[in-house]
């Protein structure tokens, strides 16, 4: 029957596969697991870069969001990191769409350290 | 270091102050033993920004591209980097915030440190100049050379402050553990490890009001945070009173719809751009504001007060946006 045959070939095929992959594992398991390991490693990195630079320490590194609780939250286009020594290199145009980071304000009662007002005398 | 301005929960902070380009500045560090080589770097920032692109300084190298009668100037990377950020933020404001204005600055009387304009204010019958506009300005990042139409002066006051402070509290902040906020005359840029609760930022319509009669405090743990006031950095010129936040459509001052527009962005550039088209805005500023996603203060020409974009209510945590309140 049409499906024992496809049954039959799902099967034989899955055993096939296996066979490949056991072949596959003893040529390169060195490999296999070296990869994973740097891909593991990456990951995690990632994500400790992304929790240390939110705000906060919180992990949300673009996501724009006005929430209930009194946060602010603004994703908008960064301004390049200011260099004296490095040559520009790309166009005010391309450069102001490139980076997203955030911005986030909470209210305070703690005595400011800094005013930012009209500048003045 | 000035004790008065170090809370209980924030004792490891390092503060100092300066006054340069006609306003006062402030830097704070922590932990404060980080000070002294902030103050370095500081100083460097503001001597270095002053020598590429002062307005006042005939010798500033912002000058030979006045002077090049047109032709692409190969310039330093520090003054192209400031050329390239006014030009961003011409972008992204629709050219509200534009450097080609200085001759309209120039005619309003505004051509010396704001010391001696105050000191001595000019009179003039001249008519206001409009600004030629961002887009006549060449950059060619592949030489690093900019070009500047004859006759044209360029201003980068506005960005130029903004993009010093973000320079200076970064290069501080690059020191391992470092956290920094630099306010040079309102604009304050925050880098590297904040303090618990955040950086406690005043909000007031005077850059130089006391830390305890500000109008109101939010915290902050990164990026910038922008005020602009047509309530300060004002004098007389042709017999009228005139600020310094000039529209470049029509080369006068702005309209004193808003009487301050407080804005945070991800850096102090954009905050400062923000902050400054929101006044040149004006009645389109809220809705523009909105657009760009950026949490802002407005106090309008009656004292009322509008919070947008989540900007925290005045006093006290709020659960809405577009808050309205009078002062």
């Amino acid at each position: 029957m049409p499906s024992s045959r496809h049954a039959s070939r799902h099967v034989t095929s899955s055993n096939e596969s296996r066979r490949r992959r056991g072949r596959a594992l003893d040529v390169v398991p060195r490999i296999f697991w070296a990869t994973t390991a740097v891909v593991t490693g990456a990951a995690i990195g990632l994500v400790g870069l992304v929790a240390h630079d939110a705000p906060g320490h919180a992990a949300s590194a673009t996501q724009t969001s006005s929430s209930s609780s009194g946060r602010a939250t603004a994703t908008t286009p960064s301004s390049t990191t200011p260099s004296s020594t490095t040559p520009s290199s790309t166009t005010p145009s391309s450069r102001s769409k490139s980076n997203t980071t955030t911005t986030t304000l909470e209210p305070t009662t703690t005595t400011p350290v800094a005013v930012s007002g009209g500048t003045s005398r | 270091v000035t004790a008065d301005l170090l809370t209980p929960s924030a004792t490891q902070l390092g503060v100092a102050r300066r006054r340069a380009w006609g306003t006062s500045m402030t830097i704070v560090v922590r932990p404060g033993l980080a000070r002294p080589g902030a103050e370095r770097i500081l100083d460097a920032g503001l001597d270095a920004v002053e020598r590429a692109c002062s307005r006042f300084r005939p010798d500033a190298e912002i000058w030979g591209l006045s002077r090049a009668g047109g032709s692409p100037v190969p310039t330093s990377a520090l003054l192209f980097d400031l050329v390239t950020a006014a030009c961003e933020a011409a972008e992204r404001t629709d050219g509200a915030v534009d450097p080609t204005v200085g001759r309209a600055l120039e005619t309003l009387g505004y051509d010396r440190d704001f010391d001696n304009v105050v000191d001595g204010p000019r009179w003039t019958s001249a008519r206001p100049v409009p600004a030629p506009g961002w887009r006549t300005i060449a950059l060619d990042s592949r030489h690093r050379a900019v070009g500047v139409p004859p006759g044209v002066v360029l201003d980068l006051g506005a960005t130029a402050k903004a993009w010093t402070a973000d320079h200076v509290a970064r290069r501080v902040a690059a020191q391992p553990g470092v956290g920094a906020l630099v306010a040079l005359g309102g604009d304050v840029a925050m880098a590297g490890p904040p303090p618990p609760g955040g950086w406690p930022v005043g909000i007031a319509l005077d850059s130089a009001t006391p830390v305890g009669e500000v109008d109101t405090v939010v915290a902050a743990w990164r990026g910038g945070i922008a005020t602009s006031s047509t309530t300060v950095r004002t004098w007389q010129a042709g017999g009228h009173a005139v600020h310094h936040i000039v529209d470049p459509a029509t080369g006068d001052c702005a309209s004193r719809h808003w009487l301050a527009a407080s804005v945070a962005a991800p850096s102090c550039v954009d905050a400062n751009a923000a902050s400054t088209a929101a006044i040149i805005w004006g009645e389109e500023a809220p809705e523009r504001l909105e657009a760009m996603r950026l949490p802002a203060r407005l106090i309008r020409h009656d004292g009322v007060v509008l919070t947008l974009g989540g900007w925290p209510h005045d006093g006290e945590p709020h659960d809405h946006d577009d808050t309205v309140e009078r002062r």
